[in-house]
């Protein structure tokens, strides 16, 4: 192994720790997690046309191509504060406890040559953390709820040729779950410390591909098309059933099995330069939400509903809607070491009224990102902040828990980067306007 | 493409991610639990598995205890338990279990609500025991409940359990000298009919009968009897009151707990818990609030029973106030008795004493004579009979007419005819009385029948309803056969037992009754189950008449139905002496003026022996008997002719010789039976016929009154049937001559 591929490898190595360290918790978008560097975030993700930085291989894994720098690091560290309220129908509100949730990334592209850029990416792709007070009204529904991911995403990318990139990547995704909720099971006789609570964590692995596509035919507008394959995040572990003594039989504690479908995304984005110091970007996606149909929890041995009948599977109904995003992004530097940015974005509901419970309430989105970059030699520093806006959703068809649901979100995004002059071919600031040479 | 050191970095990496991630999750062994190893109070009471009648199976029953499930749409009653002409009553939710699959499920009745086998064909493996499909009498009768608003007022309340019971360590709460305080009680029993004035029902006025079956596996079941008025002569237990709202209660958990043989304390069985919550499955918009099941309408049923159960342990915990915490509770449930109004048709008592058991006057009924061999009995009427029948709570006296009640003459070709009569109806002593009156004098010696639909209304605007029995006999379907019956609810064991431990020793074995209750009981629910088996299969014809009419749609419909036969019973009753045997009547110049002595002999099935009463009669006659105009009259005496002078009815002797005479308050003193001595008034009548002037022979019925048998027990009425023989006194007469 020569020293360029070494120097790479112990970099995501380290940066792979910082995460662990971290204790990732994360919150999303559905499940869905699109914050993946502050460069996204203060543009309100719409980056699949052009990207610079690493982290711009998850909007399109092609934007690697047009990252100049031989070898370029990001880390990238998300906060997010949720803000989850629900309001029954008799006007009673409970507001979920606010904790901020932290999520790490880590982005690696390098550039051996002029036609082919390959990059490493390391980012929580899907998650979910819910937490509810303690003895509110729908714990049996959910008390804490986490779904959490990592995915190590290997791409390489070739071009630009014409104008042209094509990538490609393989997506392994480690995702883990844990739900505690509360089971409704009347009195708790005298003594017993069974409090009737269950609990359940389970990981597991999933595996998946994406691809991209960019096309530059002038200096002043770039396009990209992302994808993102659908597949299954696989979850299998242990069930917990903490139940008073007479319960006991009917919970056996055991094993479960999970698996939550995952969409198709498809992107499209153009991403125009009607200055030289600024970029403007809009973007499209669209989510095949509709594959997830249901969250059933196949159990082991099953729990006794009644002696004559065995619930083997806990079932969630979803029957989930595809769904789109549209959004705008730009950049603006206005210095040449600091620039600004700025994006909105809206995402269609995905989730029937009938699906909407407090473990992960929807709705129509509206994300506001606002954020600025430094760059100084080759150091990159960029910070963002989002406000998550869903649209309040009134569910009065019956459901898991019909009421309002408010949800609200701050994310505040830091990244760092710097890139790296392995083969002294690049300069360490390059403008953000691609050669002429690389468009021909 | 990664050295090993950098791969190792990376998975490692992961690895410490995944313990940062997951919640504390701790698999326990699985915990082994068998009901025949805990003891637990088996409380199933919506999974079709243990019927334990309460108002839990009848979460539609709203009178008593109002229920508010939000979002629930409003209960439709199935076909079977809506009660006639569009008067709804609640329905008990007595789930049919049907067997679809038999061979025999083409002749089970047509029933749109049922729970099949098939369905819970895995209870058995789950709880222990087997399940079978409700029999065609056990659907009848669940048809014939749901008519009603709540349980007959005989019901019998089990309590099952896991395990047998050590009853002593049951402590029943109460004021009474058998009973404990709330600290220490684990039993309570209270009518909660007034939900803010409770009454507690002292240990004095009630009784548990534990295991009449002598079971062999759970569940066994704890019955709760109330106690029988022996005082005054009722050996059965008594009655709940119509309409009333008991609830049952039992702690534990703690070393106060009601105990198994073995000392350990029975516990609570989980569905107990569900229900017993305090926190509202469904909410105030009608979605549901739990989680353990999954369908709303299952989770509604579940909420509903939540608050019946729920009501009831509020009210006890009114009752006990600090002293006592609900989480102590491990068994609760209540249940109402009907107010409906049903037909007085038979007379337990009169059963388990092997009389003639049916109630209106002059009905065709069974008995056993001596040799336990049935005979068709009936009180003879004349021919000016106005039959009646009796209901068990006030009516509504306009809704008793010629259009609910009717009286058929059964004619000799097997037809019927209907009799022209009028309807008169009367509330007393809270009880509905009804009284036919026929336009025209009956016909002798002829069946008639009567029968009363059940659109009779109550006075409360409810529907009346046939009683247990008279349901029974209406039945279609046999109610036992090869000894054994054919629906568990007719196994009153826990009732008969009261009733032979009720009765005096000098007429029941006591001895053997505890040394083999089981099968004492069981003998006695055998007999007495064959003696109405026989009532319905002579009433078959009839009751197939009556839904060949117009007048009623369903057997369920009928109220009460019996049949009667005036100036005697044909083919039924006492055989008739047979003067061939004995003399010639010679009426030419018969005149029974002078002193006659008396020899009755009587028999009856619960007594070892014959009984001869001797007596002392001087007659009257005036008149000539073949001129019909021939009278008898005169006063009888105890045989040494001197006490107890008794004034005879004046009695018309047609010119057959027949005659009917009665005396009233004839002082019976006199040894019945080795063990049973009677000292009371009776009255007897003699049916007799006149051979000559010296000997006249005759049945004789003695009714006497508040029997004392012995051992401070008094039978309210002793009816003893034998014959009679009347012979003049030859030296008063100057000498014998025929």
């Amino acid at each position: 192994m020569n020293k360029p591929y070494g120097q790479i490898l112990l970099t995501f190595a380290m940066a792979c720790t910082l995460l662990i360290l971290s204790a990732t918790n994360a919150h999303a978008v559905f499940l869905l997690l699109q914050e993946v560097s502050a460069e996204s975030v203060g543009q309100a993700n719409m980056l699949t046309a052009y990207g610079q930085r690493p982290s711009s291989q998850y909007h399109n894994s092609s934007n690697l191509s047009f990252i100049d720098e031989d070898f370029t690091a990001e880390i990238a560290f998300t906060m997010y504060i949720p803000i989850a309220t629900y309001t029954n129908p008799s006007n009673v509100s409970t507001t979920a406890d606010v904790e901020p949730e932290y999520a790490p990334h880590v982005y690696l592209s390098f550039k051996p040559t002029e036609w082919m850029a390959i990059g490493l990416a390391a980012f929580p792709n899907y998650g979910i953390i819910t937490r509810w007070p303690d003895n509110w009204e729908g714990e049996y529904v959910v008390k804490r709820n986490s779904v959490k991911s990592f995915t190590v995403n290997p791409n390489i990318s070739f071009g630009p040729f014409k104008g042209f990139a094509i990538s490609a990547g393989f997506d392994a995704t480690w995702s883990a779950i844990s739900t505690t909720r509360v089971f409704t099971l009347g009195m708790v006789p005298d003594g017993d410390d069974g409090d009737g609570s269950f609990k359940m964590a389970g990981q597991g692995w999933a595996f998946g591909g994406n691809a991209g596509l960019s096309y530059q035919p002038a200096d002043w507008v770039r396009m990209g098309l992302g994808y993102r394959s659908k597949f299954k995040l696989a979850f299998e572990g242990s069930m917990d059933f903490d139940v008073s003594e007479p319960w006991e039989w009917r919970f056996p504690d055991q094993d479960f099995d999970l698996g939550i479908n995952v969409p198709h995304q498809v992107s499209f984005g153009a991403r125009f330069w009607p200055m030289e110091n600024l970029s403007v970007e809009i973007d499209a996606w669209y989510f095949s939400w509709s594959v997830h149909e249901s969250r059933d929890i196949n159990m082991e041995e099953g729990v006794y509903e009644a002696p004559d009948k065995t619930r083997m599977v806990d079932a969630a109904p979803q029957n989930l809607k595809d769904g789109f995003l549209i959004g705008v992004g730009s950049e603006y530097w206005f210095h040449e070491n600091v620039c600004a940015r700025l994006g909105i974005s809206y995402s269609s509901n995905v989730q029937p009224d009938e699906a909407v419970d407090p473990v992960q309430p929807d709705g129509h989105r509206i994300n506001i990102g606002v954020g600025f970059g430094y760059k100084w030699k080759g150091l990159n520093v960029d910070l963002a902040y989002l406000l998550g806006y869903i649209v309040p959703h009134d569910v009065s068809v019956p459901s898991a828990m019909p009421g309002e649901y408010e949800n609200l979100k701050h994310v505040l995004s830091f990244s760092i980067g710097y890139h790296f002059d392995i083969f002294g071919h690049n300069d360490a600031a390059k403008t953000v306007i691609v050669s002429e040479e690389a468009i021909n | 493409m990664f050295n090993r050191s950098g791969v190792s970095l990376i998975i490692t990496g992961l690895m410490f991610f995944s313990l940062f991630t997951g919640c504390d999750v701790t698999k326990d062994a699985t915990v082994e639990f068998d009901y025949t190893r805990e003891p637990v109070v088996v409380f199933n009471p919506d999974w079709t598995i243990l019927p334990l009648p309460t108002n839990l199976m009848n979460p539609g029953f709203v009178r008593a205890i109002e229920v508010d499930v939000p979002g629930m749409p409003e209960r439709e009653f199935p076909d079977y338990c809506v009660a006639p002409e569009d008067q709804q009553v609640s329905c008990m939710d007595l789930r049919m279990v049907v067997d679809t699959e038999s061979t025999e499920a083409s002749s089970q009745p047509e029933i749109e609500d049922y729970v099949t086998i098939a369905d819970i064909q895995n209870i058995t493996s789950v709880m222990g025991y087997d399940l079978e499909a409700d029999s065609n009498l056990t659907l009848y009768l669940k048809n014939s409940l749901n008519r009603l608003d709540g349980y007959y007022p005989g019901f019998i309340p089990d309590i099952p359990l896991s395990r047998k019971i050590d009853l002593a360590s049951i402590k029943p709460f109460g004021e009474g000298e058998n009973d404990f305080n709330v600290e220490n009680a684990n039993f309570f029993f209270m009518d909660i009919t007034d939900k803010e004035n409770p009454q507690v029902i002292s240990f004095d006025e009630y009784q548990f009968v534990f295991d009449v079956e002598s079971r062999e596996s759970f569940p066994y079941r704890l019955t709760l009897r109330n106690n029988p008025d022996v005082a005054n002569n009722h050996f059965m237990p008594m009655p709940f009151k119509a309409g009333n709202v008991y609830q049952i209660v039992l702690t534990g958990v703690n070393g106060n707990g009601i105990k198994d043989t073995e000392g350990v304390t029975f516990s609570a069985d989980s569905p107990f818990l569900l229900l017993a919550g305090e926190t509202p499955y469904v909410a105030p918009d009608g979605s549901s609030r739990n989680n353990l099941f999954t369908d709303l309408d299952y989770v509604q049923e579940i909420e509903e029973a939540r608050q019946v159960t729920d009501y009831g342990l509020q009210i006890w915990q009114s009752l006990v106030g600090d002293k006592r915490k609900r989480s102590e509770v491990i068994a609760a449930f209540n249940f109402s008795i009907a107010s409906t109004p049903e037909s007085v048709f038979m007379d337990p008592q009169e059963v388990i004493m092997t009389q003639n058991p049916l109630v209106p006057e002059g009905a065709i009924g069974k008995k056993y004579d001596k040799e336990n061999v049935l005979k068709n009995t009936c009180v003879k009427t004349g021919v000016d009979f106005t039959p009646m029948f009796s209901l068990s709570g006030e009516i509504d006296l306009s809704t008793a007419n010629t259009q609910n009640v009717k009286l058929y003459q059964k004619l000799e070709d097997g037809n019927y005819k209907d009799v022209a009569i009028s309807v008169s109806a009367e509330n007393v002593n809270g009880v509905g009385q009804i009284t036919i009156t026929p336009k025209d004098d009956l016909d002798s010696s002829t069946h008639y029948l009567v029968a009363a639909k059940s659109s009779i209304k109550a006075k409360k605007g409810t529907v009346t309803n046939s009683d247990v029995y008279c349901a029974l006999v209406k039945s279609k379907y046999p109610i036992i056969e090869n000894k054994m019956w054919n629906s568990p609810f007719l196994d009153s064991r826990p009732d008969i037992l009261v009733s032979l431990e009720g009765l005096p020793d000098t007429l029941i074995d006591k001895d053997e009754l505890h040394a083999n209750p089981t099968e004492v009981t069981t003998t006695h629910l055998v007999s007495i189950l064959s003696l109405i088996e026989e009532i319905r299969k002579d009433y078959q014809p009839d009751v197939e008449y009556l839904l060949t009419t117009d007048f009623v749609d369903r057997r369920e419909d009928i109220l009460i139905l019996y049949t009667f036969s005036p100036a005697g019973c044909p083919e039924d009753g006492p055989e008739p002496i047979n003067p061939d045997e004995y003399d010639t009547i010679n009426l030419v110049d018969a005149d029974l003026t002078g002193d006659f002595d008396l020899e009755a002999t009587f028999s009856h099935a619960l007594l070892d022996s014959e009984i001869i009463m001797n007596m002392f009669g001087e007659f009257v006659q005036t008149g000539v008997i073949l001129d019909e105009s021939a009278v008898l009259s005169g006063t009888l005496y105890e045989a040494d002719g001197k006490t107890n002078g008794v004034k005879l009815d004046d009695a018309s002797i047609d010119k057959d010789g027949n005659f009917e005479l009665t005396l009233k308050g004839f002082n019976v003193s006199a040894d019945l039976s080795d063990q049973l001595y009677a000292d009371t008034l009776a009255d007897i009548t003699m049916t007799g016929v006149v051979y000559n002037s010296f000997r006249v022979r005759g049945n004789v019925v003695a009714k006497m009154k508040d029997v004392d048998i012995g051992d401070g027990f008094i039978l309210p009425e002793l009816v003893l049937e034998g014959v009679f023989v009347a012979t003049r006194r030859v030296a008063e007469k100057g000498g014998a001559h025929e």
